[in-house]
């Protein structure tokens, strides 16, 4: 067989079922085989590269496995990078196969070359640049394991277009050794007893500790965990952005999300505790640029699968090198073991629910909705258990903080990136990966421009994602900066468009409405959930800088 | 404060790009490098000398650590390793001076390796203290141009870098552990 078919045979091997790309010239041979396996493997292929990245990158996050994106060689390639660098901000697990020119033209220059091994260093965990079919075979056997395995992230795989259409006898022996052998993924490493223990006897003399999850705890299913931890220790629990969802929005123990929109009660807490536990989270200036971890003889206990993170930006007084769950796992055991049970909870005031309240809005303009209904409309109007992606901007932060979100739904949102366009692509993917469940997609008025090429994706596979665009006439968290720092001089971030949302999806072949109110808005919502339809909502409001 | 760090690596194709590609991405600073194939052909060293405080030192082993193309990652005890640097320096020199130059090589233990009527060629092995000061000795004369290697170090004694606590395992899947503590 050939490099391409062994390409294939090995991701249906590993149990990909759908992989995302767009065909190109020194792919061809890739797409005669996913085409002859087609039974077995199915191939989206979207608008650009770019929102296959993404749509692999949704996939993922909803499999809890390794997606798959591929492209060809030049613009091909480099139109992945931004996804590749989104999936490696969020620790999501990718494979990406690129195709490159014949070995034998690589360094001349030759058409659609470029060196995207070179170009993604510092946004894969690892990557190789196929030339043989040795190497090719290293690859296919190492990449889902790198991808998966410790904390996630991206691989790419980049192979000559000989390598690829040319034959090898090693192919049918790695096929045959990979039908016998065991593809077991490697356990991660059990938390070290003595780290366990000093962690627990700082908490355990800590009065007033708080617990920040992130998306490390997330992505470990450290909820119940989390949980049972905060009821031992009457700790509060905060979420970081990638953290959401961890814990149910109404845990009595929840305070909300710190970081930009940070919750007061998030915020007091902060400032009165006298020890943090962070699970899984990474201090990025964005959710911790404005705390402080330490003053005050605060104690910090740090909680992370990657010893790389471990001290990277703030010193802590213990820490736990391990899977977030299995660390608050073992720490509830020690504490119960040392008779810790069930403290009283701090802080003792009752917590106050920001949940609905958004203060100091200006007033509404006729057609424009209250961004306090909206978030609540969509909610009891799409169910349980949904699929819910955001853009980046001020929706995104919005959506974070004020749609109600449990542990049963899905949140896909680009954290560390900050990626507009990011939405629509990662709905798709994760929508195909669960067809059974709602995907509900926030978008502002920009980020949805940047990708919304990705509408013919949906309309093509009938994929019933609900796009609910807030416009606001703004790219609204830079105005908000020009606002503060340039004396209101708002350069280039008024969008006067006059682009009308339901034409647009018409012309895609997608229902397209504007809603006046919430309640349109929740009817527009019930109608395509249960019509299991695409839709694209139009919702004019106002949404506050922060 | 200098630092010293052995890297054990893959002797392979674009392993020394991803290493140092990492240490500028992450804004750390390279004052030396040097890179050769070690007993084990499949093996190459890196040595790199890095002025860094102890927070991006502890930085710098895991991010490094974490790279799928790296084994083992040490940082040499300032007080118990040998360090050499090899330098070639090329001085102008005609007869008349030939006398004095070849006295300042004596004293610094230089090799003279190529000499013509116009130049002379002088390998010195060494720490950087003393190549500075034969350097220093040898600019009046006209310094034609000069190459170092980079420092190479290793323990003394029989301590060694298989000894170090932070090892990896290459291309096993488990790039991303460290094992051991700090």
């Amino acid at each position: 067989m050939n490099g391409a078919e062994y390409i294939v045979r090995e991701l249906i091997l590993s149990g990909t079922r759908t992989v995302f790309g767009y065909p190109g010239g020194t792919v061809v041979a890739l797409y005669d085989a996913l085409y002859r396996h087609r039974r077995e493997i199915r191939h989206i292929r979207t608008a650009a590269e770019q929102g296959a990245a993404f749509a692999a990158d949704g996939y993922a996050r909803a499999t809890g496995r390794f997606g798959v994106c591929i492209a060809t060689s030049g613009p091909g390639a480099t139109n992945l990078v931004t996804g590749i660098a989104n999936a490696f901000m969020d620790s999501v697990p990718l494979i990406c196969i690129t195709g490159n020119v014949d070995h034998h033209l690589i360094g001349t220059d030759s058409f659609q070359e470029v060196d995207i091994v070179g170009m993604t260093l510092g946004v894969t965990k690892h990557s190789w640049a196929v030339r043989s079919p040795e190497l090719l075979v290293r690859a296919m056997k190492n990449a889902p394991r790198l991808a998966d395995c410790g904390r996630p992230g991206p691989v790419l795989i980049d192979v000559a277009r000989d390598v690829l259409e040319g034959e090898s006898a090693l192919y049918d022996e790695a096929i045959n050794a990979a039908r016998s052998g065991d593809n077991a993924a490697t356990a991660s490493s059990d938390p070290v007893p003595s780290q366990v223990e000093e962690a627990g006897m700082l908490l355990n003399a800590s009065r007033r500790p708080l617990i920040i999850c992130g998306g490390g705890a997330h992505r470990s299913g450290a909820g119940p965990a989390i949980s049972k931890l905060a009821k031992q220790l009457g700790a509060p629990v905060c979420a970081t952005l990638m953290g959401l969802g961890t814990l149910a929005s109404d845990d009595p123990s929840y305070l909300g999300l710190v970081g930009a929109m940070a919750s007061p009660a998030a915020l007091r807490a902060l400032k009165e505790c006298d020890l943090i536990l962070t699970a899984g989270a990474r201090f990025s200036n964005r959710s911790a640029g404005s705390v402080d971890f330490t003053g005050g003889g605060k104690k910090l206990i740090q909680i992370d699968s990657d010893s790389a993170e471990i001290n990277k930006i703030v010193r802590s007084d213990a820490y736990i090198e391990a899977d977030a769950r299995e660390a608050l796992e073992a720490l509830s055991v020690w504490l119960r073991a040392h008779e810790v049970e069930d403290r009283r909870p701090w802080p003792d005031e009752a917590r106050a629910s920001d949940g609905a309240a958004i203060d100091s809005r200006p007033p509404l303009k006729r057609g424009y909705i209250d961004p306090a209904e909206i978030f609540g409309a969509v909610r009891r109007a799409a169910g349980k258990s949904v699929i819910v992606a955001t853009d980046v901007g001020l929706h995104q932060l919005y959506t974070a903080r004020y749609f109600p979100l449990e542990p049963e739904d899905l949140f896909l949102t680009s954290g560390g990136l900050g990626t507009m366009g990011y939405g629509l692509g990662a709905a798709l993917g994760a929508q195909l990966a669960e067809p059974d469940r709602t995907a509900i997609l926030f978008t502002g008025d920009g980020s949805f421009m940047m990708n919304m090429n990705e509408l013919v994706t949906a309309a093509e596979h009938k994929l019933p994602v609900i796009i609910v665009v807030l416009k606001n006439g703004q790219l609204g968290m830079v105005h908000e900066l020009q606002r503060k720092e340039c004396g209101r001089r708002y350069s280039a971030t008024v969008l006067r468009q006059n682009v009308s949302i339901p034409k647009l999806a018409g012309a895609f072949g997608l229902k397209g409405v504007r809603v006046h109110s919430a309640e349109e808005l929740g009817a527009a919502v019930r109608e395509a959930v249960a019509a299991k339809t695409a839709a694209v909502i139009e919702v004019r409001t106002y949404l506050k800088g922060c | 404060m200098l630092k010293t760090i052995s890297i054990l690596v893959d002797n392979e194709a674009g392993v020394l790009a991803r290493v140092t590609n990492l240490f500028s991405r992450r804004g750390f600073n390279i004052d030396s490098l040097a890179v050769g194939t070690t007993d084990d052909p499949s093996v190459s060293r890196i040595t790199v000398r890095v002025d860094c405080d102890d927070r991006v030192l502890r930085q710098i082993i895991f991010q490094v650590g974490k790279l799928v193309c790296v084994h083992k990652v040490k940082v040499l005890d300032d007080n118990a390793l040998v360090t050499r640097e090899l330098t070639l320096i090329k001085v102008r020199c005609g007869q008349k001076e030939r006398g004095e130059i070849l006295d300042i090589a004596g004293v610094f233990r230089a090799r003279v390796v190529d000499l013509t009527p116009e130049a002379l060629t002088v390998e010195l092995t060494g720490d950087g203290g003393k190549t500075n000061a034969l350097l220093d000795m040898l600019r009046p004369y006209g310094v034609l141009e000069m190459a170092r290697t980079g420092i190479v170090a290793l323990d003394r004694g029989t301590a060694s870098i298989s000894d170090t606590p932070y090892e990896f395992n290459a291309d096993s899947g488990e790039g991303n552990t460290a094992k051991g503590n700090d």
